[in-house]
């Protein structure tokens, strides 16, 4: 029978010579162990810190120079694209003018719409199985003169327009045999 | 003109980058905070126009920078030169962040909270002596207070050296300054006797 306080102990730590030569997985620079990890919080340092702040100045790598370096050229890239046109922009995706015709023998109906996708379709003949249906979409940036339009028209918009067209030839043509799409 | 704008614009985003690094954060994670910076869609709109704006930016971002950078010194070593240099540079910035836009009154009020804490710290640290603390309170208090206010009103001296005529902003100015203006056309006026 035990008497007196029992306490658990954590384990002496093993000799330095039983550790092998070299670490199956050696530390990273700067990695902190437990134990200096628990030395590091009792100073109230954060954790992984060995100092309980950054040292003074700046201490970059050369690398780090040459990666701000980069960044700046990317910055002025972003910043200085076609400056002095302020409303042209880098990336942004221009409005899309939709015209689509829906002819018959008896009837035409064109629908010019520069809002949504959704708007036209909702807006399109009840039944056009026998209507001739054709399509334009024009990439269109609203602050851009019509001499300026081909040059703002933005990537992403080219894009987004040949994707609208595929999608109502996937709308229409199941309805109807003839069906022309046209993309300028 | 609309390269002053730009290039403010451009030069926040390494001042960003370096502001984290001050912080101690990874590269990696000061990378992808400058990316957000060049990229931001209203940013690059703020850069792209005369405004005040992007002056008022890049001063903020470099107030940040030199705080931060004056923090640091501050636990590594105080009233050394690089010590001076990044206070004196903070208060320099403060300066022209308040010389730009009135909201820049708000970057001061957030250095000065940082100041009370640091202030306050040094407060309760019984290695500090009294003597050192009213040290640390006056530079700061000379740096932070009195080298915002000078700068201020020299960029004032310097608008007044440099706009010496009349123009069309008159009007929004009082008729006695607009006295002082040369090429004014506004009539000499009696004084009221009985105000």
């Amino acid at each position: 029978m035990l008497s007196g306080a029992v306490r658990s102990r954590r384990p002496p730590s093993p000799p330095p010579s039983y550790h092998q030569s070299v670490p199956r997985f050696p530390p990273k620079e700067g990695h902190l162990d437990a134990d200096e990890r628990r030395a590091a919080a009792s100073l109230g340092y954060g954790p992984s810190r060995k100092s309980a702040h950054a040292p003074g100045g700046y201490n970059l790598t050369p690398g780090e120079w040459k990666l701000l370096l980069v960044l700046v050229v990317i910055a002025s890239a972003v910043r200085l694209f076609r400056i002095s046109k302020p409303d042209s922009v880098v990336y942004a995706i221009p409005s899309l003018l939709y015209q689509i015709t829906f002819r018959r023998a008896d009837q035409s109906r064109t629908l010019k719409i520069p809002d949504s996708t959704k708007s036209i379709l909702a807006s399109s003949p009840r039944d056009t199985s026998r209507h001739d249906i054709s399509w334009t979409f024009t990439p269109h940036w609203p602050n851009c003169s019509s001499r300026l339009q081909p040059s703002c028209q933005g990537l992403m918009g080219t894009l987004i327009s040949r994707r609208l067209q595929s999608m109502f030839l996937r709308h229409f043509k199941s309805k109807s045999p003839h069906v022309a799409g046209d993309l300028s | 003109m609309r390269m002053v704008p730009a290039t403010l614009g451009i030069a926040t985003v390494p001042l960003a980058y370096l502001t984290l690094r001050g912080l101690d954060c990874r590269a990696t994670t000061s990378l992808l905070a400058s990316l957000f910076i060049i990229f931001e869609n209203a940013l690059i709109t703020q850069s792209r126009h005369i405004l005040l704006d992007s002056p008022l930016v890049f001063f903020t971002a470099l107030t940040v920078f030199l705080w931060t950078g004056f923090c640091n010194e501050d636990k590594h070593e105080p009233f050394s030169d690089a010590w001076w240099g990044w206070l004196t540079l903070t208060g320099l910035s403060l300066g022209a962040v308040v010389s730009s836009k009135w909201v820049g009154l708000f970057t001061i009020a957030t250095v000065g909270l940082g100041t009370i804490r640091q202030l306050w710290t040094l407060l309760g640290d019984l290695r500090v002596t009294p003597r050192l603390w009213i040290r640390h309170f006056l530079a700061r208090a000379l740096c932070l207070i009195t080298v915002p206010i000078l700068f201020y009103m020299a960029m004032f001296q310097i608008h007044f050296l440099i706009l010496e005529n009349s123009g069309e902003g008159d009007g929004f100015m009082s008729a006695e300054f607009q006295h002082t203006l040369g090429g004014r056309g506004m009539a000499d006026t009696y004084a009221g006797a009985f105000q």
